[in-house]
């Protein structure tokens, strides 16, 4: 079991685990945290979590915790990783079961003040047309052959079918479209599942969010991204539903059964997983990336529906634009350096974020100059930030961050400290407007079981592994019939 | 009787599933599953049988593939399940039928059903399990 005494701190805000502490690692593991996020990040099992990543076959550089982190299924949830390509490991347990879970951000071109005397009816409006999907399909039912074609294509079907604009496509990581996909290697019953939850949300921690630009930090980078102080945003967090979740399903699975062929013996299953050149590897990687674009179609078809509804309360002269769309559960090839050697790796963002600095190719062509825009956000009531990625964090991270406030309460226990109307009435007397069809959920997603995100973004900022741009105040939580 | 607990894990739910036979544990992870999902039953509507058959080189993967596949017919047809009807049940192979009622909605999605801290054991002909969702 993992203490404090394992670790050595390198700089502030920056832990580390040697290699020659455990038997086993091949790699230090770095943790990204201030003293406080430690002590809870030592109350629950995530740094055992990133010490067994440690040891995956062909893992380089150093494995990496968020300061968001806290315990998962084989990797810590916050955690990064990277394998030499192609011949180094891809595990499905380092991109999660949501593949391509991640948030978009679009913004509007007025402020609060015309906003707030309508929010209720936006809230209603936004409720009512974008479902929850859980238990019943959304509003879209896909032919097997239309299917195939998000799986293929991603935001791209979007452009295609009349719901996504040129330009979405150039702000969404990867262009909404991983081109290795391969609708063959999902299996019938993740389509099924699918086939019917285009456009929908799902429960949990999904939600939409109308957020106002409550405070720019750097104005210069604001402008760049088109914010201003009062301005009315909308976030948007949800991920492949079924599809991805039964993608994952199977694909462990099969590794799992497979691990005796590579002679792999691994302390944990879920960090079940295969050489990426294998035919298992590379089926599942055809698969994830046909999951990860079902996400981005999924995130552009409820933008469409977004922006019908803004359309219709503000007149066609206001447009939700999209800042930026990130993916935090997803593995991509990524050129990074290590020990001063550039590489092709395997990157497992599990729970974190991309955020490339300044400069780099993969990056928008509006933000290249000043890096990617970093998107995260809090929980129900709490703050969001818009960052910017840095040439620190490509240095120390793969271009990496976190991906918002970490849990460090357990669902069970939220319940029991609080009810879901509790946790209504409280936002509510916060001002914020609330819209979901039961308040059961509300007590589980409690800002109090979320560590407080405005710590975690500031051990980015410190440590200059991403710097804030602007922070967001939420004014309406819809989490979708 | 099917006895099932519901355990706090950091992120998600956690069951712990036990009963004197090994069809027993089965249903009663089945009811705690869905338990955690808290249905809304169309109860007026007709009753639905979903025919599933598994098979896992040992019993606590099996359990997996068993609730993994009551989580995806739920999933794809909107229902859910109380009762299961066993035409085989062994430690590496379970056929037969979920039974249950289409659903309006589920209050929480479960997302998976994970290998994580997995266990199934057998003591003094007590069945149990301990099985984590991904929520």
């Amino acid at each position: 079991m993992f203490s404090k005494g394992h670790l050595k701190q390198l700089a502030p805000y920056l832990f580390e685990i040697s290699p020659d502490i455990f038997p086993g690692m091949l790699v230090p593991a770095r943790i990204f945290a201030s003293e406080k996020i430690l002590e809870e990040a030592l109350n629950d099992r995530s740094l055992d979590q990133l010490v067994n990543v440690s040891k995956l076959p062909g893992v380089v550089g150093q494995v990496i915790a968020m300061p968001d982190i806290h315990e998962g299924y084989g990797f810590p949830i916050g955690g990064v990783a990277a394998t030499e390509w192609p011949h180094g490991v891809i595990s499905p347990g380092g991109v999660g079961y949501d593949i391509n879970c991640g948030v978009r951000l679009l913004v509007s071109d007025i402020s609060w003040r015309e906003v707030g005397p309508k929010i209720i009816l936006i809230a209603d409006e936004f409720m009512r047309s974008v479902p929850s999907g859980t238990g019943r399909g959304g509003r879209v039912e896909l032919a097997s052959q239309e299917l195939d074609e998000v799986l293929s294509e991603g935001a791209g079907w979007c452009l295609r079918t009349g719901r996504a604009t040129k330009e979405d496509l150039t702000v969404i990581e990867e262009g909404g479209c991983l081109d290795n996909a391969d609708p063959k290697a999902v299996s019938d019953r993740a389509k099924a599942r699918g086939r019917d939850q285009l456009g929908t949300i799902g429960s949990g921690n999904h939600f939409l969010e109308i957020q106002r630009v409550d405070e720019v930090f750097d104005k210069e980078t604001a402008k760049v991204y088109g914010l201003f102080k009062d301005q009315i945003v909308v976030a948007v967090h949800c991920g492949s539903r079924g599809l991805g979740h039964q993608v994952c399903t199977d694909y462990v699975r099969i590794m799992l059964s497979k691990l005796s062929e590579y002679d792999f013996v691994l302390p944990d299953r879920e960090l079940a997983c295969a050489p990426a050149d294998t035919a298992e590897g590379q089926s599942y990687l055809n698969a994830m990336a046909a999951a990860a674009n079902f996400a981005w179609a999924n995130r552009q078809a409820i933008s469409h529906h977004l922006r019908l509804e803004w359309r219709r309360i503000f007149g066609g002269g206001h447009e939700l634009k999209l800042l930026y769309d990130v993916s935090h559960n997803i593995a991509k090839v990524e050129r990074h350096e290590v020990d001063g050697v550039a590489k092709q790796l395997l990157v497992h963002r599990k729970g974190a974020i991309r955020a490339f600095g300044p400069d780099r190719l993969e990056v928008s062509e509006k933000y290249r100059a000043i890096g990617q825009p970093v998107l995260v956000p809090g929980t129900m009531g709490t703050a969001s930030f818009v960052l910017r990625g840095t040439d620190e964090a490509m240095r120390r991270t793969f271009g990496t961050v976190c991906h918002g406030a970490g849990r460090r309460m357990s669902r069970h226990a939220a319940k029991r400290a609080v009810s879901g109307g509790d946790v209504r009435r409280a936002l509510e007397a916060d001002g914020i407007v609330i819209r979901c069809h039961s308040n059961k959920g509300l007590a589980e997603e409690m800002p109090g079981a979320y560590k407080d995100v405005e710590s975690v973004v500031d051990v980015l900022e410190e440590a200059g592994i991403s710097k804030k741009v602007v922070c967001l105040k939420p004014v309406a939580v819809i989490k979708g019939e | 009787m099917n006895k099932f607990k519901l355990l706090p894990h950091t992120g998600d739910w956690r069951i712990r599933a036990s009963g004197s036979s090994l069809s027993e544990m089965f249903v009663a992870a089945l009811y705690g599953m869905f338990a955690v999902a808290e249905p809304r039953k169309d109860e007026a509507a007709l009753t639905v049988f979903r025919e599933f058959s598994v098979q896992s080189s040992e019993v606590s993967l099996l359990l997996v593939d068993f609730l993994s596949a009551a989580l995806s017919y739920s999933d794809i047809y909107h229902e859910a399940y109380d009762r299961i009807e066993f035409d085989e049940l062994s430690e590496i192979k379970a056929v037969g039928k979920f039974i249950g009622k289409p659903v309006a909605g589920f209050e929480t999605q479960i997302k998976a059903v994970t290998y994580h801290d997995l266990e199934v054991s057998k003591k003094d002909g007590q069945w149990e399990a301990l099985v984590t969702l991904d929520v």
